[in-house]
């Protein structure tokens, strides 16, 4: 009996200690974010500081819950129009120092990001475009946030990962908010929630009048990339994307040939968890067809 | 005591004054108060419940049917003797299952829960005149009347009842009066036909024409160069433009709202301006046919707001701020008057004013005024007036002249005649239905 109780004891001792080193991590990552997430780094910057500073993030202190209710009115930040958006602290490397304006425009998305691998794989293959993640869940972007940060420090010899950055949002209602029309080339769509239940479906990220959004902020040609391990998503979306007039369905031939689809398939978080777990994928590229097509 | 009118619409010859209370719809004849049309919803939400229950155990059961037939398969396939025991266990315990289900239960609310209204929540004439358009809460449904004069004891005749997944929060029709499209309240736009077909199933696997990911507040059909366009509000600061019939190709946002937008205007004078408003201390004036810079003019009301805000205006005290004094107002209507070009009226949640605000050379500016005695709930126009529904016990209706745009009392008798002719009655103010419900409408997030 006395056994077990302090058993019982010492199991409640060693959780909140577990709970008080996350927030303690979080709460010191957290200052560090705060201080580097927008600023340009550089030499000067890694010398003041110890190497302990530009560790990876630990993801378990990161841990969330998996879903987030994209119809409830979260506590958002978002531009009041794509106008007003300030796109130069998230890739200070990219700022014109004469105008002191970005060079260039964020003309790849990916929506859900999570954990950010899919951003981190592209980042290398187009170094010249502006790479942004869009992810809902609170601590997952502070892990990409302190995940990108590390990467720089890291790397700053070779300016590397200045492409890429992730904010929280949610796509589902704001992406009009941050994206011209016709600004995007390309769009991802990894391992979405899969919403199972058939009255949540209009929770999911692929739907007939969303697809009219995306293809709003999608130029003619643009890329839509869809991956995920659930078939019943998958045929969801292949079925809303068929049908969808502003968007056509790319063959095998593109699918081999892409490096995009190559990345998706063998990079994200959730998509190495597929492999390991010896999951199916199942993915479909759409091109984005002119508003008026030949008929 | 009578029940106010929640909605009052006078149709296009400003003859027919339309209103509805609770779940009445009544029609009347302006000029001499008698009651000429009526119809009431009589649809019982919980057997639409009922309905809904029954058909998911009846999708239950074919689901576990079909499980157990594959699982019978397997083990038929397999043929090993353990598996094959195991079926006719399960079935079994299915079987004791099916003898509880019996009569589905009906959930009720339990004690605290806010009450549940079923009422008209929209009634609007369509373009021609010809049918009167509404929506109900009980099924979700839009209903359609077509105005029969001929009919001496009721001029309502009900042609269609279509009912909608999601609650229908706005509607408008098509330049021809053909189609209807509504807003509800998940975000998506359907349309329908304004014809006698029978209603066809909508269920949630119908695909809507377009859609947000927040509640919609009010749809409008616009025309430019005979290329119709759908604008939509929501809760979300959004107004969008999409072409009609391709609803998929989105023509552009219009950005500038900071709260809600609740209304939305194309005046009849000029059909490339759309006037919206809602949350915030603004009404915004926009050139939506231009590709770029439609923003044409922002015109604050707070000021002319300020003397009649009332004690109903206070933030509720859970969001309430530190000294008590957090006022919230919100735009309930914006109207054109037929008789009165450049000028629209407005009306702010719960005050007892009417404001005429002037549209000169893109700019809006206040023209005048018009105090009542009571609480405007709704207002309508027609050639010569306005009509306002007001919180009242002796005379639910007020008339405003439109050529000296002060209160006139030439219809007061009439006016007297119709609350007497309305029979929607209640036994004291505790059983109001919700007269000033667009405030709801205001974002809280917590987190």
């Amino acid at each position: 009996m006395s056994e077990e109780r302090e058993t019982r004891h010492a199991k409640r001792q060693r959780l909140q200690s577990q709970s008080e080193k996350r927030l303690q991590y979080r709460e010191e990552q957290e200052i560090k974010r705060k201080n580097l997430k927008h600023v340009k780094i550089d030499e000067n910057l890694i010398k003041d500081q110890d190497s302990n500073d530009s560790k990876l993030p630990i993801k378990r202190f990161y841990r969330q819950r998996a879903h987030s209710n994209p119809f409830s009115d979260h506590k958002l930040e978002y531009p009041r129009s794509p106008d007003q958006m300030n796109w130069s602290k998230f890739y200070p490397k990219f700022v014109d120092e004469t105008t002191g304006k970005l060079s260039k425009q964020v003309t790849i998305a990916d929506i859900g990001c999570g954990y950010g691998g899919l951003m981190i794989d592209l980042s290398p293959a187009f170094p010249n475009n502006l790479i942004l993640g869009m992810e809902i869940r609170v601590q997952v972007t502070n892990f990409v946030e302190d995940r990108i940060i590390a990467l720089r420090q890291q790397h700053f010899k070779e300016d590397k990962f200045q492409n890429i950055n992730v904010l929280r949002g949610n796509a589902m209602k704001f992406l009009p908010n941050f994206f011209q029309k016709s600004q995007l080339e390309k769009m991802f769509f990894c391992f979405p929630d899969p919403h199972f239940k058939q009255r949540k479906h209009k929770a999911r990220i692929i739907t007939n009048t969303l697809l009219s959004e995306y293809a709003y902020v999608l130029k003619e040609g643009g890329i839509i990339y869809t991956i995920t391990d659930v078939k019943d998503l998958h045929d969801w979306m292949v079925k809303h994307l068929d049908e969808h007039p502003l968007f056509e369905r790319l063959d095998e031939n593109f699918e081999k040939n892409d490096e995009c689809v190559k990345i998706m398939f063998n990079s994200t978080e959730e998509g190495k968890k597929v492999e390991r777990n010896k999951g199916d994928k199942f993915f479909k590229c759409y091109k984005r067809l002119p508003d008026h097509p030949k008929l | 005591m009578k029940h106010p009118f929640q909605i009052v619409a006078v149709n296009n010859a400003g003859d027919l004054l339309c209103t509805a209370t609770k779940n009445h719809i009544q029609v009347f004849k302006i000029s001499s108060g008698e009651r000429i049309g009526q119809w009431t919803d009589e649809a019982d939400n919980t057997e639409s419940i009922k309905e809904k229950i029954l058909k998911e155990q009846e999708r239950q059961k074919i689901l576990k049917q079909q499980e157990l037939e594959e699982k019978a398969a397997k083990a038929a396939e397999e043929g090993t003797p353990e598996s094959s025991e195991e079926p006719p266990k399960k079935k079994k315990k299915k079987s004791k299952n099916k003898n509880n289900d019996g009569e589905p239960k009906i959930p009720t609310p339990g004690p605290g829960a806010p009450t549940i209204y079923n009422y008209i929540r929209t009634l609007k004439f369509s373009r021609n005149g010809k049918y009167l358009i509404g929506t109900t809460d009980s099924d979700k449904s839009v209903v359609i009347f077509e105005i029969d004069l001929s009919n001496n004891e009721n001029i309502l005749k009900l042609i269609k009842r279509q009912p909608f997944p999601k609650r229908p929060s706005s509607i408008t029709t098509s330049y021809d009066d053909s189609e209807i499209l509504l807003g509800d309240k998940f975000g998506d736009v359907y349309s329908t036909k304004v014809d006698t077909q029978e209603a066809r199933v909508v269920n949630s696997e119908a695909e809507p024409i377009l859609g947000h990911v927040s509640m919609l507040t009010d749809v409008l059909i616009g025309k430019k160069n005979d290329e119709q366009f759908i604008f939509t509000a929501d809760r979300d600061e959004h107004i969008k433009i999409s072409k009609f019939p391709q609803s998929f190709i989105v023509k552009h946002w219009l950005f500038g709202h900071e709260q809600f937008v609740s209304k939305l205007l194309i005046p009849s004078w000029n059909e490339d301006l759309l006037i919206s408003g809602g949350g915030d201390d603004y009404i915004f004036l926009w050139d939506w046919s231009k590709e770029s810079n439609q923003l044409l003019d922002k015109f604050n009301i707070s000021e002319i707001v300020e003397p009649y805000i009332n004690e109903s205006h206070l933030a509720p005290s859970r969001f309430q701020n530190e000294n008590n004094d957090l006022q919230e107002t919100c735009i309930s209507d914006i109207i054109t008057i037929p008789g009165l070009p450049n000028i629209i009226a407005v009306l702010v949640e719960a005050t007892n004013v009417v404001f005429l605000l002037k549209l000169e050379s893109n700019k809006i500016s206040l023209d005048k005024i018009i105090e009542l005695d009571s609480k405007i709930i709704s207002i309508t126009s027609s050639n010569n007036q306005i009509i306002a529904s007001v919180e009242s016990e002796d005379n639910l209706l007020r008339s405003i002249d439109i050529n000296t745009k002060t209160v006139s009392n030439e219809l007061s008798e009439s006016f007297k005649k119709i609350t007497e002719n309305s029979f929607v009655e209640i036994p004291s103010k505790d059983e109001l239905y919700p007269l000033y419900p667009v405030f709801q409408l205001r974002k809280r997030s917590e987190h």
